[in-house]
């Protein structure tokens, strides 16, 4: 098993830095794109949630994100201790075809739920514990 | 993030580079409130070069649909890679826009 440990301060730019260091530690064991893409997405989707409503604007904290790679997935942690928040509870998103009815957000957690094989929650002691998992099929060398 | 601009008789084009993030959400928010208040008959939007787009970039783009949703002006995007296709299939924005193949085709449709 291979492992990525970040340590991320709740500032937006810092997503980028997360979603640059999970695509370079994917490339350099080479996941699959197409599954490397999807949990890029659906890590972009929480951490940038974390950043964003996890503590009071103008207050510093850090989280951890750890990534670690099977031969089979990908998965991802993140730790917080900021306000209680489970993203499970989060209702439906409302996919409507008539974009007048439509509201523009709500699609960070679908795009989690529909693309991750799995995505779980825990309160933790004083803390947020989400995880997901993208599974994958190694591809084998061509001969 | 960056855009290329071009206008084509009475259609703008709008290719959008890179990587379409929060970062870049007032940037796109602004670059298709230009295009609108240009008055032309459509806005294409090429998405050939999008690499990389998440709920924000997909908020941008339904932002500036209800905009222009409220004028005369079609809106139509095209060239969608296939990260960004499936991603258009997962949150039902394939049924809310108008998305066509490639960009010739595109321009030749709305040119009609």
């Amino acid at each position: 098993m291979k492992q990525l440990a970040l340590s991320v301060v709740n500032r937006l730019p810092e997503v980028a830095r997360v979603i640059d260091e999970v695509e370079r530690f994917a490339r350099t064991h080479k996941v699959p794109s197409r599954a490397c893409a999807a949990f890029v997405l659906a890590l972009d989707e929480l951490v940038t949630n974390v950043v964003k409503y996890a503590w009071d604007a103008g207050t510093e904290h850090r989280f951890a994100v750890s990534v670690r790679l099977t031969d089979r997935s990908l998965s991802a942690e993140i730790l917080d201790d900021g306000a209680a928040y489970d993203p499970l509870q989060t209702p439906e998103a409302n996919l409507s075809d008539n974009l007048a009815e439509r509201p523009i957000g709500g699609l960070g957690i679908h795009i989690v739920r529909r693309t991750m094989d799995e995505f779980t929650y825990e309160r933790t002691d004083g803390g947020n514990r989400q995880v997901i998992v993208k599974a994958f099929h190694k591809q084998e060398p061509k001969a | 993030m960056r855009f290329v601009e071009s206008r084509i008789g009475d259609i703008v084009v709008v290719d959008i580079v890179g990587r379409l993030d929060s970062d870049a959400f007032a940037a796109l928010t602004e670059k298709l409130d230009s295009a609108i208040a240009a008055r032309p008959e459509a806005i294409l939007l090429d998405l050939a070069e999008l690499e990389y787009v998440n709920s924000t970039g997909l908020r941008a783009l339904m932002l500036a649909a209800k905009q222009i949703r409220k004028t005369q002006i079609r809106l139509v995007l095209c060239g969608l890679r296939e990260n960004v296709s499936e991603l258009f299939e997962v949150s039902g924005l394939n049924k809310v826009f108008d998305v066509q193949p490639e960009r010739a085709g595109a321009l030749a449709m709305l040119s009609d």
